[in-house]
């Protein structure tokens, strides 16, 4: 596009279009790196081959394992390699989605295989720990869902064993960490634009029993391990951790307490694990955090909400609003901002990447299955960060012959990478969330000691 | 095979990295550290200032073995026995507005074709003394970028700071059309981004002796 035409363009266009569908914060956003796309008249540019491509495997093929493959399959930087799952159904149900992918049952042939050079790790928590250290001991770049494990001992040994793979990848599954809106609003909130912070909260409610059909036993074991309190952080744990890091990382504050609740209220099938939860988080100068969680009623779904002195800001998958209180300063660019009608509320729609919604006319966009989720953007991250990483270590091995740790951890801090959850992060959360089960399932109040959260 | 003390005396010194020029002096090696490199380009464009860093400067440097390298002050002005060979990992450069121009500047250089940004010494010579003990010496050699090789000449700054390190820095201005790099005007910002043509060169590059 030459410099007319994009002179016409921003002609056609009226400033309330223009600033419509976001904020000025994020016009300078867009000139400062945002893809802009042409006109929704404009034939569409044809996709440009990727500039790397990562070999990576997926070992554990769960509900959430298959997520990640299909999430993968659609960005044209993974060459999803192999496919490793102990059940040899999920890898026989795999085989039409990624037909060239190696099929394996045992981890050890994926971290074995040279050509493999990242591994994303989706079995049950309880399992992450042996493959997660042997896989880092392998030189594999490390993707670990979160919680990193089911014991702060194990999720402690984890980030250790990260700590010391330097010039390898470890992103933690923190998903909202890498995500662009959230990103955004962070910037937004940390402005000051809600005031003080004086509560927040957050829910996921999907009724549904968690719990997976199997042929036999053993299997019925091995999948439903989230029923299982001696094995499973329960939903806060499970669920409840990409909200309750969010809540953290935007607050840039611990809990200094957890009381929790919670029972099995609904799905008596001899689980152990409570199907309604509550937990209330305390905070030094924040206000409290509530969170729920609920396979018992589906009512909302899940969001997150923050609320300030002026104004409270919701966010809900990939979408934002803030909520102004009356007696808040006017920011200039809302009276062009879109606004959505929420019963008795008006939510001023915090958009990130705005321009999609100017070349669709201010209509929602429906993104393409898999694509533009938290988990996306995620393993986006984890893919161009693997790539860097390995590309800045081969160069630095290259010009000096040799890897000195401090010079290369020096090097290494001013590579490019993309946002995304590291072992620090991983950690953090994840005894924040075990210990809230641990609230849960004795209903009582925990006070957050300083000792659990070092590495 | 039987070898004399002069033999015996070369050969050692060649062993722990000294070589010998065409000229028969013998020239001392230093290598490139870790930790104690920094090349930067500073431009501009129609929107903001840029510069792109990188701390990756591979290569040698090779001095006449009668050259005071530990004690500059003793330094003679003039002509200087040295060859210096320097590597750079195109990819290796990180750019101030993150990965979606790192991926602009990558495509413009054409990395995957021409992976090293490289410069050889042809002439150098020492050209004044400072006060605080640094040399400055007048150099010419040739820059290849992007599989171009122009000639480049510039000053640049000598420091001893201490036995065995030589610490060179220095700065220049070159084009991106003289290495056959056409400007970026990436499509990003309504394609309002046009990449100036100039591009100054600033490095500091620490050697040590290869004792």
């Amino acid at each position: 596009m030459n410099q007319d035409e994009a002179k016409k363009i921003m002609e056609d266009w009226d400033r309330r279009d223009f600033l419509k569908g976001g904020s000025l914060t994020a016009l300078v956003s867009m000139l400062g790196g945002v893809e802009m796309r042409a006109p929704a008249q404009d034939a569409p540019e044809a996709p440009k081959p990727p500039a790397f491509k990562v070999n990576i495997a997926v070992i554990g093929l769960g509900p959430w394992g298959r997520e990640i493959t299909h999430t993968l399959l659609k960005l044209p930087e993974a060459n999803v390699h192999t496919l490793c799952d102990t059940y040899a159904a999920m890898l026989r149900r795999m085989r039409r989605y990624a037909p060239d992918a190696k099929k394996v049952e045992n981890y050890k042939e994926v971290l074995a295989d040279k050509e493999v050079q990242a591994v994303c790790i989706a079995t049950g928590s309880h399992e992450h720990k042996k493959i997660v250290i042997e896989a880092l001991k392998a030189g594999k770049h490390v993707y670990c869902e979160a919680p990193l494990a089911h014991t702060i001992e194990d999720a402690r040994e984890i980030a250790k064993a990260a700590r010391e793979s330097y010039a390898q990848v470890f992103q933690a599954g923190l998903n909202y960490r890498s995500d662009p809106q959230r990103h955004f609003i962070l910037d937004f909130f940390w402005s000051g634009a809600a005031g003080k912070t004086v509560m927040s909260r957050s829910q996921w409610h999907k009724k549904n029993s968690w719990r997976y059909a199997s042929p036999n036993r053993e299997r019925e074991q091995q999948i439903n391990w989230r029923l299982n309190k001696d094995l499973s952080p329960g939903l806060v744990g499970e669920m409840g951790i990409q909200q309750i890091d969010t809540n953290n990382w935007f607050l840039k504050a611990r809990p200094k307490a957890v009381t929790g609740f919670g029972g099995i209220l609904h799905w008596n099938d001899g689980r152990s694990v409570p199907d309604t939860v509550q937990a209330m988080f305390e905070y030094e100068e924040k206000g409290n955090y509530i969170y729920d969680a609920a396979l018992t009623n589906s009512f909302d779904s899940d969001y997150e909400m923050i609320y300030g002195t002026y104004a409270a800001i919701m966010t809900r998958g990939n979408k934002a609003w803030m909520f102004k209180e009356v007696d808040s300063p006017l920011l200039g660019w809302e009276v062009y901002a879109r606004k959505d009608e929420f019963y008795k509320e008006t939510g001023i729609a915090l958009v990130a990447n705005a321009t999609k919604l100017i070349a669709a006319r201010d209509q929602d966009v429906e993104d393409e299955k898999y694509t533009n989720t938290p988990l996306s953007h995620s393993m986006a991250a984890f893919l161009h960060n693997s790539n860097e990483l390995g590309a800045a270590i081969k160069n630095f091995e290259e010009t000096f012959g040799f890897l000195d740790k401090d010079s290369v951890l020096d090097y290494l801090k001013s590579l490019n990478l993309k946002p995304a959850a590291g072992f620090t992060e991983g950690f953090e959360a994840t005894v924040t969330v075990l210990k809230a089960n641990e609230a849960v399932l004795a209903s009582k109040r925990i006070e957050y000691k300083p000792e659990w959260f070092q590495i | 095979m039987k070898l004399n003390i002069f033999s015996r005396l070369f050969l050692v010194t060649a062993i722990v990295g000294g070589t010998v020029s065409a000229s028969g002096a013998e020239l001392v090696r230093y290598l490139s550290q870790p930790g104690g490199a920094k090349m930067r380009m500073d431009g501009t464009s129609t929107i903001h200032d840029w510069h792109a860093e990188t701390k990756l400067i591979g290569g040698y440097v090779q001095i006449d073995s009668e050259f005071p390298a530990d004690d500059l002050s003793k330094a003679e002005v003039g002509k200087l026995n040295a060859k210096v060979l320097t590597k750079i990992f195109a990819t290796s450069f990180a750019t101030s507005s993150g990965s979606a121009m790192d991926k602009v500047m990558r495509s413009a250089m054409n990395v995957d074709k021409h992976r090293f940004i490289s410069y050889v010494l042809k002439e150098i010579s020492v050209k004044t003394k400072n006060s605080d003990g640094s040399l400055v010496l007048d150099t010419k050699g040739n820059l290849t970028v992007s599989g171009v090789t122009k000639p480049l000449a510039m000053d640049v700054t000598l420091k001893s700071p201490e036995k065995g390190k030589l610490v060179f820095s220095g700065k220049t201005k070159v084009k991106m059309t003289d290495f056959g790099i056409k400007p970026p005007a990436p499509s990003i910002g309504l394609g309002l981004i046009k990449t100036a043509d100039d591009v100054t060169l600033t490095f500091e590059w620490t050697t040590r002796r290869k004792d």
